[in-house]
């Protein structure tokens, strides 16, 4: 696979240097919440965009976070045990759930497989409202505990700010993201891509199509279930209508906006609409979706691959644009 | 007891099938996946409030008005957002999640978020055999029935519905026979959508009215389209029959709550082991779906 271009090292360079000294140009509370929700949305997207490189879209992805989330929670809450451990444990709870789920749903493919894990991550959802004891039931779980960083003697930090979460979910991201990318570009990436493309032919080729699918979905569920531990100790509530329905479209809505070609599509999505929701239409309740809903229309129909294909398409239209003008300008006849 | 939760279960199933039908009538004909298809049952039920209630009309004519009006406004749908979509799943279904929103501020914004009430059409109860209803529920069973039978004859007697069977097995064949494809799905989603404006219609004494009623009931519409087989007009019917008497069963001798978890498990076990639904579609034909 090809090397990044030194253009878009640099530029991420920068968004990354310009991450990290966030908090010291404005420490607004309000402003890390909103930049702690879009890295937890982005890497829930991210994890969900992994798994559709393979052609699979797995609607019981959020219902795979949710199992980390509930995880961590009973974890610290119910045994004690510190945040860290809890979060790569939740992790595992969540693979060991989505490989039970997956393994049987793989079967289908497309259309199918979309429904099946529709139906599996509702139950899953369904699991956590029904059983008050161990999970809270459909009233929630409030008063989950935040994480601690201790050495004895040395050094205590307690999570009270927002600033704390802030690195801890940037550095978060950035892991899971450099991981996501690591994959890509390896072989297994070029795999997975392969099974999209034509799984009939992947298969001839010896390609072991229903192992790489799990390990797709295996991956991105571990990672998310990391990512809904992260996301228990941050929020410190957890109810299942959070992970409902309505959010699996949500999530839909971001990575289809966002475009889910390239790693940066569900990061451009969850990043507009964040900000068009909390800080752009916050006086105009009502009208919030509507605009989500005609963007999402406006896109699908003008440019299906998302947002993130708009540099490729513009440029050479615009080049060209460019050159006819300069050639109608030099009297030229083409 | 059990005459009661019978009559629940009829009433039920009528209902969920005449939403499913059309459902099924554009998944046939389009290969569209249409979520806002629930968004059509809640603009009937607000065109019943809007002339029935708001207006004074007579329940009777604002059922009338209200399902024309609903059907044209879904052809009118069917050209501009879903003609580029057809045979198109995922986004279909994605593009419909867009009309889902658009549709759901609309309401919002025109009506309110608030729970509407409507005047009740009919007071009273009758016991049928045991079971004691109200009169609005009993009313609305033979209107649903008769609707239901009614769709079905004009798919299998009228011309235009044989054009639309056969635009729905096979496309081109049925253009190279002179049907226009065009044509039939105009046909196919403004008469689905007006079952479903009928349904919104009809429920609308009996529920709660607001912007986001839809959801719920096109969810079940789905999961009663797929267990019965996506194309089969029969198959919806009895899976719309299945599923309106297992939840009434269930409400009946165990808990509520327990039905959204039965109901996911029966969608996984007939996607997983007849993928096809109960009244069976060619497997083939759907293993060939690519997105």
């Amino acid at each position: 696979m090809a090397k990044p271009k030194k253009t878009t090292i640099i530029g991420v360079g920068v968004l990354l240097g310009f991450l990290f000294i966030l908090p010291g140009i404005t420490a607004h509370t309000a402003v890390l919440h909103i930049m702690i929700w879009i890295y937890v949305y982005s890497v829930l997207c991210g994890t969900f965009r992994f798994a559709t490189m393979t052609g699979d879209w797995s609607f019981a992805h959020v219902g795979v976070m949710a199992v980390g989330a509930y995880t961590s929670m009973l974890l610290t809450m119910k045994l004690g045990w510190s945040v860290w451990p809890s979060m790569v444990v939740s992790g595992l709870v969540a693979l060991v759930v989505a490989l039970v789920v997956y393994s049987l749903s793989l079967v289908t493919r497309a259309v199918t497989f979309f429904w099946v894990t529709w139906a599996f991550g509702e139950m899953i959802r369904q699991v956590f409202a029904r059983f008050e004891v161990p999970f809270g039931g459909h009233k929630g779980v409030p008063g989950i505990p935040g994480p601690v960083i201790s050495i004895p003697g040395i050094l205590e930090i307690g999570f009270e700010t927002q600033m704390s979460y802030y690195y801890v979910g940037l550095l978060l991201a950035i892991a899971i993201f450099v991981l996501m990318y690591l994959i890509e570009r390896s072989r297994v990436g070029l795999t997975f891509k392969s099974i999209n493309e034509n799984w009939e032919l992947a298969e001839s080729l010896g390609v072991n199509v229903f192992g790489y699918r799990l390990l797709a979905l295996g991956i991105a569920s571990f990672l998310v279930g990391v990512n809904g531990s992260f996301y228990a100790h941050w929020i410190h509530f957890l109810s299942p209508a959070d992970f409902g329905i309505a959010f699996g479209l949500l999530v839909l809505l971001y990575v289809v906006v966002g475009g889910s070609k390239t790693i940066w599509g569900p990061v451009i999505g969850v990043t507009l609409f964040i900000l068009l929701g909390r800080v752009f239409l916050s006086r105009l309740e009502e009208y919030i979706m509507a605009v989500y809903g005609l963007i999402l229309m406006v896109t699908l129909a003008f440019f299906r691959e998302g947002l993130e294909s708009l540099p490729e398409r513009i440029i050479p239209w615009l080049k060209e644009g460019f050159s006819r003008t300069r050639k109608e300008a030099r009297g030229g006849t083409s | 007891m059990l005459m009661q939760v019978l009559a629940n279960g009829l009433m039920l199933s009528l209902i969920y099938a005449l939403v499913s039908i059309g459902l099924t009538m554009i998944y046939g004909v389009m290969h569209i996946l249409n979520w806002a298809h629930g968004e059509i049952v809640m603009l009937g039920a607000m065109g019943a409030y809007f002339f029935f209630a708001a207006r004074g009309l007579p329940f009777a004519a604002s059922l009338v008005i209200t399902v024309i009006l609903v059907g044209l406004l879904s052809v009118l749908i069917e050209r501009i957002v879903f003609k580029p979509m057809r045979g198109l799943h995922l986004p279909s279904f994605i593009m419909s999640m867009g009309l889902v929103y658009v549709l759901q501020a609309f309401a919002t914004v025109t009506v309110g978020v608030q729970d509407k009430m409507l005047p009740s059409v009919l007071t009273g109860a009758v016991n049928l055999f045991g079971a004691i209803l109200p009169k609005e529920r009993v009313m609305l069973m033979p209107i649903a029935a008769a609707l239901t039978v009614g769709y079905y004859l004009f798919l299998e007697k009228t011309r235009y519905g044989r054009a639309i069977r056969a635009t729905s097995m096979d496309e081109v064949g049925a253009a190279l026979q002179g049907i226009s494809v065009d044509r039939c799905a105009a046909i196919a989603m403004g008469t689905g959508s007006a079952l479903a404006a009928a349904a919104g219609c009809l429920l609308a004494p009996i529920v709660k009215v607001n912007p986001f009623m839809g959801e719920a009931i096109v969810f079940k519409a789905f999961i009663i389209v797929f267990v019965g087989g996506r194309m089969s007009l029969v198959g919806t019917i009895l899976a719309a029959f299945l599923l309106g008497y297992t939840e009434s069963l269930v409400a009946g001798y165990w808990d509520p709550v327990w039905i959204p978890m039965i109901e996911m498990a029966v969608l996984a076990a007939v996607l997983l082991f007849r993928p096809g639904g109960l009244v069976g579609v060619e497997i083939k034909k759907l293993g060939a779906e690519r997105e």
